[in-house]
This record gives structure tokens, sequence and C-alpha cells, in this order.
């Protein structure tokens, strides 16, 4: 949807209605500034983005800065209140809370990031075979993608998380897999109107290959919707990572997560309210500026959205 | 439209085959089963013991012989007995789906009623303090894990201030309204969240995507009131999209009753799921989840019939 | 209630006993003092009152005299057919399904004299005879029927208890009234009704609590704190039967490598802090364990030898057992590294926390530890395979203590291959007994050699904290396996 009713909408976006080529057919340098221009409008995502570029620094970087280590236990100071030593706290073992959230959140961006990179790949790359090959390709797949629609997903995710020791790349994995179908779809459409088009049929003139048509020219046209997508999945990823620890199927200690820090402090959640409120408040506004980053992203590459 | 939708039905036979094997095959993969489950909890069984009980299930059998049979009597109606509870999977059931569907009412009546005018708030006053705080409280429901916000509710509607009951469907020996209602409230908002954010999205986008189209224009060119246009003629077309989401979601509120359900105390399907799932529970699991898929496809038919009838544009061929 | 019950047969169940217990009674019942006492029977049998007699070819006649008018919900008298017919159906096929089953396979007869009286006629003496018949069966409602699968019983039992089945709403709670005909006269029970409410996450029961929806309720053991100071409640901790241990695993043949040498095992044990897992992990909720038998059992022995916290004495051991510490800090001996995995189940957090506390400690001797955190079922399917290196694990004893399945060279539930005929010998004559006297000095061996051979490092009896209301009347929690509801019948919310 376009921002004609705002104020700035005098603004370089080209009109939506079928405009998809001629955005194409643009530098691509051309785009992002028309892309960040609009991105930039949206200031709850710029503060957004920026937070998360500070949270994600302050996490990779937990091995330089973390004040102690994440599996130094000290049974005598167990479930410390927050204090100049720890700073959030201990925890039940007397870990120091402010590392283990560190730590947690280098794993609970990893397993938001990966899962939502590996679903994008899979939904991309099976969309975008259905849309391209068509016929029996094209009905198989988006058979096979209407049958896992249909199954609900969390029943199936807790039941395949049953199926071996809970690790960090199983719980992507296991994310990922039953993530990938509205991905799949958007990018089945898109390729089915864009391959009509001009300069998909100019390009197979000249002798392309399908791969190249596949990469080169479908997928960077349908990139807008998937980044979306993908950024509202990292979202969704720690959200889930942080249910399948409450159903006690999340990644298993001594590796914190911020799921499993949150639900192994629910018990004390009164009595010692800092060891759940900092693992909540992580994967909060964590989640919270990852939506408003996705809602940037979607005003910002709008035309691709209503190309199809 | 007759024969569409008798197409649509006709197609989704092969979908509830496909949808069959599938989970037959995850449930079985899991490990562990219900020999172990159900006799072995805290005790050694001998393997001899465990093979005859997996044999009078019928486990022993290749899982192709084992899954022809679950689908010949599934067909006739019957969908076995549940290994714990040696019930009628029917019947355990049709006893926990009355509580699931009245959270899901509740719940979806409370997202709608507060996503819809959110939404159209939003779009007419986009970007502004108010569209902002809307968006941002509606993206708090999705960002807050729901087992943690439950139990903050929890603390504070029933320890700290009494005013709700803590878990549960009803108070025993009380079946009246406002003690079910009371009961209701903590869950149905719970759940509700989860929708509230994608809906006043949607509600706003296609809103905004109205409001900007020639008709609009037209109409307002033509002198209407502009709150006039707005209303009837923006509304209108915008619920179309938004009514289809709104269906198709319905599929989603079966995950997000799992955890919902578990930390209330609700006694619905979603509970029963994790506690069939932990027992490894075959004819359960395979009722419960094929219920949950039967919903979502006949949901899906539902949405698209909806949009077919509100929308001219949309052809049933 | 953590778990929505399968079935309210107290024979078959396999998840709680506490509702069931309400209503169905037994020959015995285990009290707060881990002794059985007598319920449908008027005494337990022994050698002194003359119950037990041992005949010159071996065999034993054990005679149960019964409560006289003692009659089911349904006003049917109850008899010694009914014991008869119970006993059936716990040796049949369909038994297996009781837990205990193995325990019953020794009588060979059941004979009824009259209508008051049972005679089991045993092939051999079994020690443990006073932990059997903790459930009676209806015949009249029964016989002929499927046990496993009879609703009309499953479903709402027929009991001589002091309360009946009033109804039972899936998913919600199971609601049994007063028997105004209970046999221990009309003073019983002194409460009109329980309601027993499932819900499933202990901290919605914990709120629950503090919102004074209850009158009493359990509680896990570090949630103690958040009640403490809860007005018009008060907290009792029920010491349990049941002990948390660290055992690792000969079955395995990688584990053996690393623990078929007893003085590596004990070096372990003196590396581990268990009164640090105690105060500062469990806040001195639960209480220090040295032996499997609880101080609250007669069988308990206070005078094993303790696995005192000593890691320079623990490295000295391993140093002596050829473990040398490797380049990377990790002890190693013939090319193998003194490092294994604990196996957790994920439904166990706490374990999970004193498998998290050991792995430190024992970092700190130079020995690895790794986890693998499996889900319930798939933690019971490699559990039943014993192809796992170590676990902390847990087992709950009767009142009348026999370890033999646990700790026998061929023990049902021996799972960790240990095997000692010294200790062997003395189960087995304790198990031949029927007299505390005799049985007690063996009894304590088993746990003396148990200790000293390095069988498991014992780290605490878990606690059943309850909370009740500070009116609650006559509440005597037991710790063995039959749970606290045994006095039910007594229990009163006063003023």
């Amino acid at each position: 949807m376009t921002d004609v009713t705002s104020p700035a909408s005098a603004s370089p976006a080209p009109n939506p209605a079928g405009n998809a080529t001629a955005v194409q057919l643009r530098p691509p340098r051309t785009q992002t500034q028309i892309v960040w221009t609009k991105f930039k409008r949206h200031r709850a995502a710029v503060v957004s983005g920026i937070v998360l570029i500070i949270l994600a620094i302050l996490c990779f970087g937990a091995p330089w800065i973390a004040p102690y280590s994440f599996d130094e236990i000290d049974l005598r100071n167990t479930r410390q209140p927050p204090s100049p030593a720890h700073l959030m706290g201990t925890d039940d073992l007397g870990r120091d809370q402010f590392t283990r959230l560190l730590y947690g959140g280098r794993i609970s961006l990893t397993v938001g990031i990966c899962a939502a990179l590996f679903s994008t790949i899979i939904g991309a790359l099976i969309g975008a075979i259905a849309g391209f090959y068509g016929g029996i390709v094209d009905n198989a797949s988006m058979r096979f993608t209407e049958v896992i629609i249909a199954i609900p997903t969390l029943p199936l995710l807790i039941i395949i998380s049953s199926y071996t020791k809970a690790s960090v790349v199983v719980i992507i994995v296991v994310i990922g897999i039953l993530s990938w179908m509205s991905t799949a779809r958007i990018v089945r459409a898109s390729v089915h109107s864009t391959k009509r088009q001009d300069f998909v049929l100019g390009a197979r003139s000249i002798g392309c290959r399908n791969h190249t048509i596949i990469f080169r020219h479908i997928i960077p046209n349908v990139m807008g919707p998937i980044l979306v997508g993908a950024t509202l999945g990292v979202g969704a990823a720690i959200i889930v990572e942080s249910s399948l620890s409450f159903l006690g199927l999340g990644i298993s200690p001594p590796t914190p997560t911020w799921g499993n820090m949150l639900q192994d402090s629910q018990a004390t959640m009164a009595s010692k309210p800092w060891l759940t409120i900092f693992p909540g408040l992580a994967i909060l506004i964590t989640v919270l500026c990852i939506n408003f980053l996705g809602e940037g992203l979607h005003d910002g590459l709008d035309p691709t959205v209503s190309s199809n | 439209m007759g024969r569409y939708i008798i197409r649509r039905v006709l197609q989704m036979i092969p979908l509830f085959i496909g949808i069959s094997i599938v989970i037959f095959i995850v449930i079985q993969a899991a490990p562990g089963g219900p020999e172990t489950t159900l006799l072995a909890t805290g005790r050694f069984v001998s393997p001899e013991i465990l093979e005859a009980y997996r044999t009078r299930l019928g486990l022993d059998q290749p899982i192709y012989v084992q899954y022809f049979r679950w689908l010949t009597t599934a067909l006739s109606g019957d969908l076995g007995y549940s290994y714990k509870s040696a019930q009628p999977v029917l019947q355990v059931i049709a006893e926990r789906l009355p509580a699931t569907i009245e959270l899901m009412l509740a719940a979806y009546l409370l997202a709608a009623t507060i996503a819809l005018p959110l939404g159209v708030y939003s779009a007419i006053h986009k970007y502004s303090p108010l569209d902002y705080a809307g968006t941002g409280l509606s993206f708090l429901g999705i960002a807050m894990p729901v087992f943690w916000f439950g139990l903050i509710l929890q603390l504070v509607f029933a320890v700290q201030l009494g005013w709700l009951p803590s878990s549960g469907r009803e108070t025993v020996g009380n079946t009246g309204f406002i003690d079910q209602l009371k009961h209701l409230i903590m869950p149905a908002t719970v759940l509700s969240l989860l929708y509230i954010a994608g809906w006043s999205r949607y509600m706003r986008s296609s809103f905004l995507g109205v409001i900007n189209s020639d008709y609009v224009r037209t109409a307002r060119a033509k002198g209407l009131h502009e709150r006039r246009v707005m209303l009837v003629h923006g509304l209108k077309n915008a619920a179309i999209p938004v009514v289809t989401i709104i269906a198709l979601d319905v599929a989603g509120l079966f995950s997000g009753a799992v955890i919902t359900e578990t930390i209330f105390a609700w006694p619905g399907i979603g509970r029963l799921f994790i506690q069939a799932m932990y027992d490894r529970d075959y004819p359960l699991l395979m009722g419960i989840i094929m219920m949950g898929s039967i919903m979502v496809v006949v949901f899906n038919l539902f949405a698209d019939i909806i949009n077919a009838w509100l929308d001219p544009r949309v052809s049933y061929d | 209630m953590t778990l929505e019950i399968d079935t309210l047969n107290a024979l078959t169940s396999q998840t709680l006993t506490d509702i069931e217990i309400t209503m169905v009674e037994g020959l015995i019942m285990s009290n707060d003092q881990n002794t059985y006492i007598p319920v449908l029977a008027k005494e337990v049998p022994t050698l002194e009152n003359g119950g037990i007699v041992q005949k010159d070819d071996g065999t034993i006649e054990m005679t149960w005299n019964l409560q006289e008018g003692v009659k089911w919900h349904d006003g049917e008298p109850f008899t010694s057919a009914d014991v008869c017919f119970t006993l059936d159906f716990i040796q049949s096929e369909a038994g297996q399904a009781v837990y205990n089953q193995t325990d019953y396979l020794g009588i060979t007869e059941c004979q009824m004299p009259d209508d008051k009286t049972v005679v089991f006629v045993w092939d051999k003496p079994a020690g443990n005879y006073a932990t059997l018949f903790d459930t009676i069966l209806p015949k009249h409602m029964l016989e002929g029927q499927d046990i496993l699968t009879y609703d009309a019983y499953n479903r709402s039992p027929l009991g001589t208890g002091p309360f009946k089945f009033a109804e039972w709403k899936p998913g919600e709670y199971v609601r049994v009234v007063k028997n105004p005909d209970y046999w221990r006269g009309a003073d019983f029970p002194k409460l009109d009704e329980i309601v027993f409410s499932f819900i499933p996450d202990p901290n919605t029961r914990l709120n629950g609590l503090k919102a004074g929806e209850f009158d009493i309720g359990q509680i896990l053991p570090n949630q103690v704190k958040e009640v403490q100071d809860l007005a018009g409640y008060k907290v009792v901790s029920v010491p349990s039967n049941r002990w948390v241990i660290f055992e690792t695993n000969l079955f395995n043949e990688r584990a053996k490598t690393l623990f078929s040498d007893p003085n590596v095992r004990k070096a372990l044990f003196h590396a581990i802090d268990r009164q640090a897992i105690v105060d500062g992990l469990m806040e001195g909720t639960v209480q220090l364990a040295n032996s499997g038998i609880s101080p609250t059992s007669p069988y308990h022995n206070p005078d094993v030898p303790a696995y005192e916290y000593d890691p320079a004495k623990a490295a000295q051991m391993l140093d002596e057992a050829g473990w040398a510490v490797g380049a990377d800090g990790i002890r190693e001996k013939d090319g193998e590294k003194l490092s294994f995995t604990i196996m957790n189940r994920s439904s166990r957090p706490e374990r999970t926390a004193v498998a998290q506390a050991i792995q430190a400690m024992l970092k700190e001797v130079g020995v690895e530890v790794t986890f693998e955190d499996l889900e319930s079922a798939a933690w019971l399917e490699k559990w039943l395979s014993k192809e796992w290196e170590a676990i902390i694990g847990g087992w709950i004893i009767p009142a009348d203590p026999s370890l033999t399945g646990l700790y026998a060279c061929e023990g049902s539930n021996n799972f960790t291959g240990f095997c000692n005929p010294e200790l062997d010998a003395a189960m087995e004559a304790s198990d031949a007994t029927f007299d505390f006297k005799d049985r007690k000095p063996l009894m304590d061996k088993v746990q003396t050699i148990l200790a000293e051979e390095g069988r498991e490092l014992p780290i605490y009896y878990n606690s059943l904290p309850y909370v009740m209301r500070e009116n609650f009347q006559g509440f005597k929690g037991s710790g063995t396996n039959l749970g606290s509801f045994w006095n039910s019948y007594e229990w009163d919310l006063g003023n």
C-alpha cells in the first residue's frame, strides 16, 4: 500500500500498479535509496534497528564483555539479588545472570536468525522451483505445501523436537522445516507472474539457463516480501524457542537461552523477580524491535508487495 | 458457486489422506512408545512383556499395515481407542472440544473487537503518536512468551487483586454464567493477543489501500463527506482481505491453545494433546492432530468462499 | 495434582494414587511413621501373633482376619472372596499392569475358611509381605469383566473407603463425597467432600494456592520460599522415601571402562559437595542422604560411611587409579578420557540442575561431564535399554523396604549392572525372614555394603511440601509410595 495520504507523498515512490518492471530496471542503488528513504520515515523501525544492533553486539561480544563464565557455578551465592558484583543477580546455581543473559542472547538470536534464514531458503527454493517449472513439479510441491500448512504447527514441532536431544542445530532445523510454507507460496506466485514478463522472456531468448534466471531475475524481484517475512520469522523463532523450553523440549542446560532462563525462573517469580524479569524483558524487547523493523521494511519495500 | 464448493470439497479427500500419512509417520517416528510410557514408568519391565504389549496394540506390524488399518477404520468413523484411558478417541476428544471452542470464540471476539478499530484508526492517523502506541501495544502481545505473560496475569489479577480465578473453567459446584465468564477472561485475553497485532496490521494496510483507490477518490471528488467515504466505502472493501485472514488464522489457534490451556489449566484439546504426546498415545494423537488439520482445511475453504462471495473480482474456476 | 489421571482403578493406574486412596482401601496402608498398619484387616499377621505359620515342607500359611461390618459403597458386604478375586486378577496376564505384580507371585493358594478370614499359602518366606494388597477389588462388580478396560469401574471405582466417587470432569477435577456408612463409624470421615483439581503447570498451582482457591496443595521444594509468609496458610514438608542419587552404569561398555574400578567411583563421590547442593541449590528444603532408606523408616541405618567433600583426596585417588591429568586438563588413562555423559530427563528440571552442579564440581578435578537431555518417553526408552553412562536417578521404596529388586545382581530393577555376592546374600537373608529384629541388622549391612562399595552416591532425600490452610487438621503426611492421603478420613477444616 502506498503512502499517498502521508505528508511525504511527494517522495519518489513508484506507483504500485503493475510497475514492478520499472523498479527492476532501475540501477540497484537507486532502489536501495528509495527503500532507505521510506524506511527512515518509520521512526520506530529506525530506533528498533539501532536497539537490535546494540543487543547483537552485546550478545555476540559476550566472551569479551561478560564478567564471568556462563557455567561458573557458586553454590554459596545462589539466587542473590542484583548487586555491584552481579548486576542482574545470580541464578539457582549461583551463576551470574548478566553473563548468562548475554550468552543466552547469543543462542536465542542465533536460533532466531538461522531458523528464519533456513526456512526462507527452503521456502524460496520450493516456491521458485514450483513456480518456474510449473506442471507436475508445481502441482506436487504445492500439494505437499498444503499438507504441511494444514497440520497445526506447534503440535508437529513438539513431536519432532522429541526425536533427539535438543541442541541449537536441532531446534533451528525443526523450526526451519515447519515455517517455510508461506514463503514458498509467495515466491511461487511471484515467479508465476514474473516469468511471463518481458525481461525474463528476454533473458531466456538470449540463452540464459534456468538457474541463472531463477537466481538473477526472479529471486531479486521477490526479495521484498521475503525479507519482511524473514525478519518477522526471527522474532517468531525466538518465541517458539521459549515455548519449547516451557514444554521441556528446548535447548538443554547448561547452555543458556532466554527461553530456558525464563522458564527455569518461573517458580520463584514473586520472591525472586529479577530471575524472571531480565530474560523476559530481553525476549520482549528483541521481538518487539524485530516487529517494528519488519514493519519499517514492509513500508519501505512496498511496491514489490503490490506487484503480484 | 455450488459446483465450486463441491469441487473444493472433493479436492480435500486426497489432501486429508496426505495429511494423515504425514502425521502417522511423524508420530510413530518419535522415540519411545506407549509400551514404555504406559507400562514402564519408574520400573523395569522385561522386553518380553513390552513386546507382548506392542503386539496387543498391533504396533509390531509394519507401519504401512498399521496405517491402512487406521485408515480403513477411520473411514468408517471409528478413530480407535486411547491407549491410556481405553476410551474411544472420538469420545475423549468430544469431552474436551467444547472447552477449546469456547476459549477460541472468546479470544476471536476479543481480538476482532480490538484489532479492527485499531487498524482503521492507525490507517487514518498514520504515523501519529496513537498509531505508534496502538502498534506498539499490539506488538507487545506477540513479543511476550505466553507462559510468562499468563503467569504475570495470574499474579496480578488472581493473587494480588483477587478479581479473577487463577485457572480452570469453572468453580466446582458453581455453574453460573458470571463464574464461567470470570474464568474465561485471562486465558481468552492471552490467546487473543496472538491475533491482535496481525489483524490490526492487516486492517491498517487494507484500509490504506482502499482509501487510496480510485473509486474512493471518485466518491470523494463527488463531494461525499470525508468521514462517510472512509467508513462506508473504506470499511466494507477493506474488510474483505481481513475476513479471509481471520478465517485462515483458525489454524494457529489450535497451536496457541496448547500453551494457554496448559498455563490456565483449561480442560481443552491443547492440554489433551500435550498429555497424549508424553504418553505416546498414538490413536489419540492421530485423532487430535487430524481434527486440527481438518479444521484448518475447512476454514480455508470458508475463507475462499467468503472471499469469492464478497469480492466479485475473484472467479471460482 | 499434576497430571490428568488415566483411570481410577487404583491397581492399574500408573499415574497417581491420592484420589483412589480416598475411595478404595486394601488390607494394609502405610502411615506417616513409615510402617504398615492394618485397614480392612484386624491386624497384620506376624510370627508372634500366630498369623504366620511356617510348615515343615517350607511353605508358609498366612492368615488375615478381616474387619467386620465393612460394606462396599453399593451396600454389598466386603468378604474374603473379594481378596482372593483381587489376587487372581493380579496373578493373571492382565495383572502385568500392576506395578509390583512379581511380589505377589509367591502366593500359591488363596483359601477362604469363612467370609472374614483369608489364608495365603506362600512357597517361600517373603519379608515384604506387608506391602501387598493395598487395594482390594469388588468381586461382585468385576467378575467376568475385562478389568483393564471396564469403564464402569475405571471411571467411577467402587470401594470401601471414607469417600465415594461423585463426578469426574475430564481435564478439570474429580469430586468425591462422604461415605455415610463408613465402617470406622459415624465420626468419620469428617469432611463432606474432596475436590481434586488437575492443574498441569506447577506455577499455576502455586498461584492458585496464593490466591486462596484451594485448601491444600503440593508444591515443589523450590517454591517453599514463595509461600512461607502466606497469610492463612501453613507449609508442611513431608520427608519423602524418594532419594536422589548419582549413579554410573556398568552395563554400557564405555562407562564400564571408566567406572568398573570402585576407587574411581569413590573418587568422583568425594569430589561432589552434596551439602552445597542441599543448601545452595535446594535452599535447605531437602535432607542430605547417605543411604537409600529414609531416616523416617525403622530400617534406616544412621552409621553408614558418608562421602565427605574432599576434592584433594578425590584428585589423589584418581591419580592412584592411573587417571593422570592430560594436556587439556581432562584426566586420561590408556588413551581413554575420563569424560562421560549424564542422561537427563527434561521433565525433571531439579535433577538437571543437580547434574549441572556435579558437572562443575567434577570439572575441578579434571573430569569432563556432558549432558544428554531427553524428553520423557525417549529417556524411558534409553533408560530401559541400559545403554547410558550416568544419570541422576531416584527411587521410592515402600515403607517395608526390600532392596533386592534394585541391587541384586539379577534384580529386575538393577539398571547399573552393579553386582556384589555378599550384598546379595544379605538381601536374600533379609527377604527370607518375617521378623523385624532379624531383618534390621541385615538391612543395616545392606546399606553399609552399598556405601562402602560406592554403588551410587546418595545426594538427598526428596521432600514433599504441602501448603494448607492454617485450620486444616489431621494432616499426617507420609513419604511412602502410597502418599499422604492415607488418613483422609481424619482430615478436617476447623475454624
